[in-house]
Order: C-alpha cells, then sequence, then structure tokens
C-alpha cells in the first residue's frame, strides 16, 4: 500500500504519538514552569505511549493482510515492525511508571526525563518500522542521543557521567562502523533500501566482497548496541552508573530494536551471503555465553550482574540468528518466531528486577549489593515474590516466560542441527545449556539471599512501596508468568506466540 | 550495479592512506628544516598566541556554542527547501512549517530554561 500524507501518518502514528507527547512534555516544562505538579507531564507522557499501543492493536489487522509502505517506501510498517514497536512501547509504558517515585525520591522529578524517554522509544520504534538503512541509522541516533543525556542524567553521581561518558563515546564509535557498513552495502549494489539490495543481490550485480565486508561492518556495529561478546566491555559501566529506570530501559527495550534491525538486515538483505557469516555468529554467541555467565558470577553489585546477564541473553539470542546462517528454511522460521518472543518474554522479567532494583536504591546510591538484599522477603514479602518471579524467568525456569522463550530458541538451533546434519548447531545448542547452568548460580543466588540470609544491621528505613512500583512489578510478574503459561497451556486468544509468528518477516 | 566496487573501494583506501602519507613525508624530504621562534609557536590563524591554552574558561562558552551549532544547522536544512520551494508547494510549506515549529519549540525551552542568560 502506498498512499497519501493521511495514511503515511495514520500507518507511523504510534511513533508519531510517542514524538508528539515528548514535545508536549517539553512544552509543559517550558511554559507552565514552576509551581507545576510534575504529575501531569508523566500523565502527559503515559497518555502519549498508550495511544500508541492503541493504534498498534488498530494497525494489526490491516498490516497483516498488506504491509504499509509509506513515505515513499522510507517507512515499512508491517506486523514485524508492529510487534517490536508494540514491544518497545511496552518497555516505554513500564519504564515511566516506574521512573516517577524514583526520581521523586532523589528529587529530580523534572519533564525533561520523560520527554527524553519518549524522544528515544520514538527513535526505536523508527528502527524496526524501516527498510531503509539510512532511516535504520537516524532512528538508532535519534534512541542513542537521548539515551546518552539519559544515562547522564543523575549530574551529581560521578558514575552517572562516567556511564554517559563511555556510552557515548563507544555508541558513537560503534555507530560510525555501522554507517561504514551501510555505506559498503551502497558500493556494492547503489542502493540503501534492503529490497533494492536484495534485488541486486540475487540480480548478481553485488559485489560478493564488498557485501561481505559490510555484513562483517554491520554485525560489529549492531554487536556493539545489543552488546555481545566481544563487544560488550561498555555494558556493565554504563548499566551500572546510569539512573536504574534508564538501565531497565536500555537493556529491554533497545535491545528489543537492535534484535529488530538485526533479523531484518539479515534475512531481507544479505540473503545469499548469510551462510558466510555463520561461523563469525557461531563464536559470537559461543563467547557471548561463556563469558558473560562466567564474569556474573564474580558480582557483588546487582546492577553489575544484571548487566552481565542482558549480555548473556543477548548471546542466547544470537543463537537464533545464528540459525538463520546455517539454509534450513524450517529452523530458521522457528529461530525467528522463537527470538521474537524471547524479547519480549526477556524484557518483562528485566523490566521488574530494574523496577525493584531502583526501589531499593537509595539517595546516596546504596542497596545495590548482593548483601543488602539479604532478608529482603521480611519488609518487602510482595516486592521478594516478584523478584523471585523474575529471577526463575532470567534463569530459565518453568512456568515462567523465559523457560518457554528460551526452550523455543534452543528448539529452533537443535532442529536446525537436524536439518541440516552438521555438528554446529548441536554443539551451540549444548553451550547454551551450560551457560544456562552457570546462569543459575549467580541468578539464584539472589533468591538465596532474600529468603535465606539474615537481614542486616543498618539504618535504612522502611518505605512503602509507592502505587507505581507496586503496580509495575504487579503487571511484570503477571505478565512473565502468563507469557510462560499462556501458549503452553492455550488460553487467550492473543497468544502471543500467534503474534510472533504473524510477524516474521 | 556497480561492477566494479572492489577495485573503488581499493582505490578509496588507497587515496586515504596516500594522500596523508605523501603530505607527511614530502616535506619532510624537501622541505627546510631551520628552527627559529616562530615556528615553534602553534599556528592560530595568523595571531600571535598570548596565552597558555590550559587556562580555564566559563562553560557557559560551550552552552552558547552548542546550541549556536544546533539552530545554525537549521538552514543547512533550509536552503535545499528554498531552491525546490516552488516544485513542494503547499505540501512542502506546511512540512516546513512542521519542522520550523519543533526547532521554535526548542528554542522556547531554551530561553524559558534561561541557558543563554549569562548571569
Amino acid at each position: 500500500m502506498t498512499g497519501s500524507v493521511v495514511e503515511s501518518l495514520m500507518a507511523v502514528a504510534p511513533a508519531l504519538n510517542l514524538a508528539l507527547a515528548g514535545m508536549a512534555v517539553v512544552f509543559g516544562e517550558t511554559f507552565i514552569g514552576k509551581g507545576l505538579d510534575r504529575r501531569w507531564l508523566v500523565s502527559l507522557a503515559l497518555l502519549g505511549s498508550v495511544l500508541g499501543l492503541l493504534f498498534t492493536f488498530l494497525l494489526w489487522e490491516p498490516a497483516s493482510t498488506a504491509s504499509y509502505s509509506v513515505f515513499q517506501g522510507l517507512a515499512t510498517v508491517d506486523t514485524f515492525a508492529l510487534f517490536l514497536g508494540g514491544v518497545i512501547l511496552l518497555c516505554t509504558i513500564l519504564t515511566l511508571i516506574s521512573s516517577v517515585d524514583y526520581l521523586r525520591r532523589f528529587g529530580l522529578d523534572r519533564g525533561e526525563f520523560y520527554a527524553l524517554v519518549l524522544f528515544s522509544a520514538t527513535g526505536l520504534w523508527v528502527m524496526v518500522a524501516t527498510t531503509h538503512l539510512f532511516i535504520i541509522f537516524l532512528g538508532l541516533e535519534v534512541a542513542s542521543i537521548a539515551l546518552y543525556v539519559l544515562a547522564g542524567y543523575f549530574r551529581k553521581r560521578d558514575r552517572s557521567l562516567e556511564s554517559s561518558l563511555k556510552y557515548l563515546l563507544t555508541g558513537a564509535f560503534a555507530s560510525s562502523i555501522l554507517l561504514y557498513g551501510f555505506a559498503m552495502v551502497y558500493l556494492a549494489t547503489g542502493t540503501v533500501d534492503l529490497n533494492g539490495v536484495a534485488a541486486a543481490v540475487e540480480s548478481g550485480e553485488a559485489s560478493t566482497s564488498v557485501m561481505l565486508l559490510a555484513l562483517a561492518l554491520i554485525l560489529v556495529g549492531l554487536g556493539f548496541k545489543v552488546a555481545v561478546v566481544p563487544f560488550h566491555m561498555w555494558a556493565p559501566d554504563v548499566y551500572e552508573g546510569a539512573p536504574s529506570t534508564v538501565t531497565g530501559f536500555m537493556a529491554t527495550a533497545v535491545k528489543a530494536a537492535g534484535f529488530g534491525v538485526l533479523i531484518r538486515v539479515l534475512t531481507v538483505g544479505f540473503g545469499s551471503y548469510l551462510p558466510d557469516a555463520g561461523t563469525m555468529l557461531f563464536w559470537v554467541a559461543i563467547a557471548t555465553i561463556l563469558a558473560a555467565n562466567l564474569v556474573a558470577v564474580a558480582q557483588s553489585n546487582v546492577k553489575r550482574m544484571m548487566a552481565y546477564s542482558s549480555v548473556a541473553h543477548a548471546g542466547y539470542a544470537f543463537m537464533a540468528l545464528f540459525v538463520l546462517t546455517q539454509n534450513t528454511p524450517g529452523a530458521s522460521g522457528e529461530a525467528v518466531r522463537g527470538l521474537l518472543f524471547y524479547l519480549p518474554a526477556y524484557a518483562v522479567s528485566t523490566l521488574g528486577v530494574f523496577t525493584i532494583i531502583s526501589f531499593l536504591e537509595d539517595r546516596r546510591g546504596r542497596g545495590l549489593e548482593l548483601e543488602d538484599y539479604a532478608g529482603l522477603y521480611r519488609r518487602y514479602p510482595g516486592l521478594s515474590m516478584g523478584m523471585a518471579v523474575f529471577i526463575l524467568s532470567l534463569g530459565g525456569i518453568p512456568p515462567t516466560a523465559g523457560f518457554l522463550a528460551k526452550f523455543h530458541v534452543f528448539g529452533a538451533v537443535i532442529s536446525c542441527g537436524v536439518e541440516s546434519g552438521s555438528s554446529q548447531p548441536l554443539a551451540l545448542a549444548v553451550v547454551g545449556i551450560l551457560g544456562s547452568l552457570i546462569g543459575l548460580y549467580y541468578y539464584l543466588r539472589v533468591l538465596i539471599f532474600m529468603y535465606m540470609h539474615e537481614p542486616q544491621e543498618d539504618d535504612r528505613q522502611f518505605r512503602l512501596p509507592a502505587l507505581g512500583v507496586s503496580f509495575v512489578v504487579l503487571v511484570t510478574a503477571v505478565l512473565t508468568l502468563w507469557l510462560g503459561l499462556g501458549p503452553a497451556v492455550g488460553f487467550g486468544a492473543a497468544d502471543i506466540l500467534g503474534w510472533a509468528e504473524a510477524a516474521r518477516p | 550495479m556497480i561492477s566494479n566496487a572492489p577495485v573503488s573501494l581499493a582505490i578509496v583506501v588507497l587515496l586515504a592512506v596516500a594522500v596523508p602519507a605523501v603530505f607527511v613525508l614530502v616535506p619532510r624530504l624537501l622541505g627546510a628544516r631551520r628552527a627559529s621562534s616562530e615556528r615553534q609557536t602553534p599556528y592560530e590563524c595568523g595571531l600571535l598566541p598570548v596565552q597558555d591554552t590550559k587556562s580555564r574558561f566559563s562553560v557557559k562558552f560551550y552552552l552558547v556554542a552548542v546550541l549556536f551549532i544546533l539552530f545554525d544547522l537549521e538552514v543547512a536544512f533550509i536552503f535545499p527547501w528554498a531552491v525546490v520551494y516552488d516544485e513542494l508547494a503547499v505540501r512542502g510549506f506546511l512540512e516546513m512549517l512542521v519542522f520550523v515549529g519543533v526547532l521554535f519549540l526548542g528554542l522556547m525551552y531554551v530561553i524559558r530554561k534561561g541557558a543563554l542568560d549569562w548571569d
């Protein structure tokens, strides 16, 4: 479908809502000024993102029959874009809600924060809703620049500034590598639209060596963004220093968008060159899973541990990308579906964890060590229960979302091995399972501290969890269980696996 | 599309290495080596340096400079629009209104937040 301006604007309505809400928040912060109750700004931000989610549902039906290609083909709104866009919007909504109490306790409850989250989400949405390489880059930069600022939002804390600076430097470096990859694609094919690239590859006009160089550069650039070994060095410091709710957003929405772009670029643009990327993806996945899980064991800071955990999960997701390179059509379909299920499953559990982390963090930045979680269940039985659900999900224990997500991704890798008869996928599956076992050690350690250690004597007072915190923990816990149980027992018309199936590009 | 892409890429790489190499090597081989106090001073657009560059200056300069770049860059988008104004017609005009409107909101924000006040 190609159509009028109105149709174009309707098709990108979710991003438009985010951007307009962001500008409205800036407007409110600018003109209504000093005496303003910031709750109105948060409500405005939430309204924009909830409307965005609503439009996502409204667009789903028409997009599933014929995807929108609007703005002269610059934006491609298909079910794939809407699915990942929905995940990004969900992460945005939960981040906004959990940030209110967190920022208020630090006296930093400003409209700018919410506006930047919305602008970042806009960029991420744009990234997944296009096949045009420049628009991918545009979205990536809009999202990243907002995040550089958000990472340094606690400007009086050295850690936060360090986080912002490291993210900026490595992010800019990664962006330039990615852009160089896009330039190579243009050199080889004369176009920057992935469909055009695919056509040029098919007709044999594209130069193989330049396309392979482009593929390597793009994988490195996006590898930085989603933080896989050996491009993960920035992640622990950035995740630790950034405000906890921002870290949650970075670990979920940004990863979802990054993997969305990876899937689209690999499946749409590079088609016949994919088998050559197999070895690279194989070793990256193995290195990521093993290194991240092993280093996470040694962490005593929960935020740092979660950073390595997020790197490890990017490794499991890379296993699914590896399957795409193996010329096994059946398993490839399974892998994309598994990965698309993995992203929201991982997102809800991680957002829940970071909401609890942000609640336990105090003004001086304490409360982030594993010891601080000792005996937590006596003070906060509800939050501890939620934490247990998230931790089990991240560790991959049934009946949670994390188990089912791992089940589908590992299943795809194994059926790829069966289909192709090669031993490489099976080796990868074994490494994945080993990594999950190591992961269980440090995940369960949090539970042991919470439930089996005596609480420390300290001066910290009991705070009643704010409504927003309780709400987010409740919603993410319910979603974690629903994603884990729903598809397995087949209840609910809106079966998320069915959506993921429909969203395959 | 471009059938000799690897060749073009090789030429670019070659030029990228060769041009700086020539710039560095040729003066070294051909240039006279006479040390004098003028030669040792840093080149600053022809002006004589008056003091050490490591002195501290107000961070407000930075803010003003960044804001200047930001609003200066918008002109880069307006020039090409102005050139094809007739072809874009009303739609182009409305689109530019949206663009300038967003920038205007940014300018209002900057002014209201006091980013342009020196004190």
